[in-house]
């Protein structure tokens, strides 16, 4: 058997996703907080959540694109091999985090694109989905770092 | 002459149309038979399949439906907001937003109920296996 693609770099590479997932996590709950508490307050937001968005956005593309590449390993030696036969909750589990992160792709990118523009008005229809989009990815990206987790704690790659 | 919200609307209703697109995409593979990019990380390499014949992962083709249909919708997107402005452009950026949210929501819905009760296949162990 050929060795699996890029077997020999899986721990770094998990390493770098997990980093990218806290810069993630504190990005993204900076983002909601900020748009949140200027729509309560009836207030622009502030600068700064243009940048929290950009931030957000990248470190999702940088943990989505280390996860891709990670994959071929997780999918043979870990589920395959191991968390298909012994675990298979785990396996479910972690198809389910698979799937939101990729649906909330658009959402995620789509923060970098739209936050910045939406400063300009206190409230209104382009805040408002900004905001609940923040909001959304807020809760995926929550949602999936402590599914990576339990599932990690049941065999990592 | 377009003004800074306009411009922002705008640019939104497109980015709807294009995550819309995205979803579509998403959807259509999941829930229609249609052959998907599968790829096998035993024998490194890549089949455009309805159903794998061994261990295989399709996610990366399903991404790859999902980027083609969010490209199908990026013209539809720059056109249309060419048309539209002030209060049409409000409401039409809200009603794409509802569609994606929807959308959005009912994929959540779908997936969750395939894989939660899921029956996993387990790869055969290679001899001489030791677990890392």
């Amino acid at each position: 058997m050929q060795p699996l693609f890029l077997d020999w770099a899986s721990k770094p590479l998990l390493v770098i996703h997990a980093i990218a997932s806290v810069i993630l996590i504190g990005s993204i709950s900076h983002l909601a907080w900020e748009l949140t508490s200027a729509w309560r307050k009836a207030r622009p937001a502030r600068p700064s959540s243009g940048l929290w968005a950009k931030i957000a956005g990248l470190s999702y593309l940088v943990s989505f694109a280390v996860g891709l590449l990670l994959y071929p390993t997780f999918r043979y030696r870990t589920r395959g091999l191991y968390l298909d036969r012994y675990e298979p909750w785990a396996s479910n589990l972690f198809d389910i985090k698979e799937n939101l992160l990729g649906l909330a792709l658009p959402l995620a990118v789509g923060l970098m694109v739209l936050a910045g523009r939406s400063r300009a008005h206190a409230r209104g229809p382009l805040p408002g989905v900004v905001l609940s989009m923040a909001l959304a990815v807020w809760l995926i990206v929550v949602v999936s770092v402590v599914a990576g987790l339990i599932v990690t704690n049941a065999r990592g790659v | 002459m377009e003004t800074t919200n306009d411009s922002g609307l705008s640019r939104a209703l497109s980015w709807n149309l294009m995550s819309f697109g995205f979803l579509v995409g998403y959807f259509v593979c999941t829930v229609l038979p249609v052959p998907v990019i599968w790829y096998y990380p035993v024998e490194r390499s890549f089949e455009l399949a309805l159903k794998p014949h061994g261990l295989a992962a399709d996610f990366y083709g399903r991404l790859l439906w999902s980027g083609l249909g969010a490209a199908a919708m990026a013209p539809v997107g720059i056109l249309w907001k060419r048309f539209l402005s002030g209060d049409a452009l409000k409401r039409w950026m809200l009603i794409t937003a509802a569609w994606c949210a929807a959308l959005l929501m009912l994929l959540f819905g779908l997936y969750i109920h395939k894989l939660v009760g899921r029956v996993p296949t387990p790869a055969p162990l290679p001899s001489g296996y030791v677990p890392r």
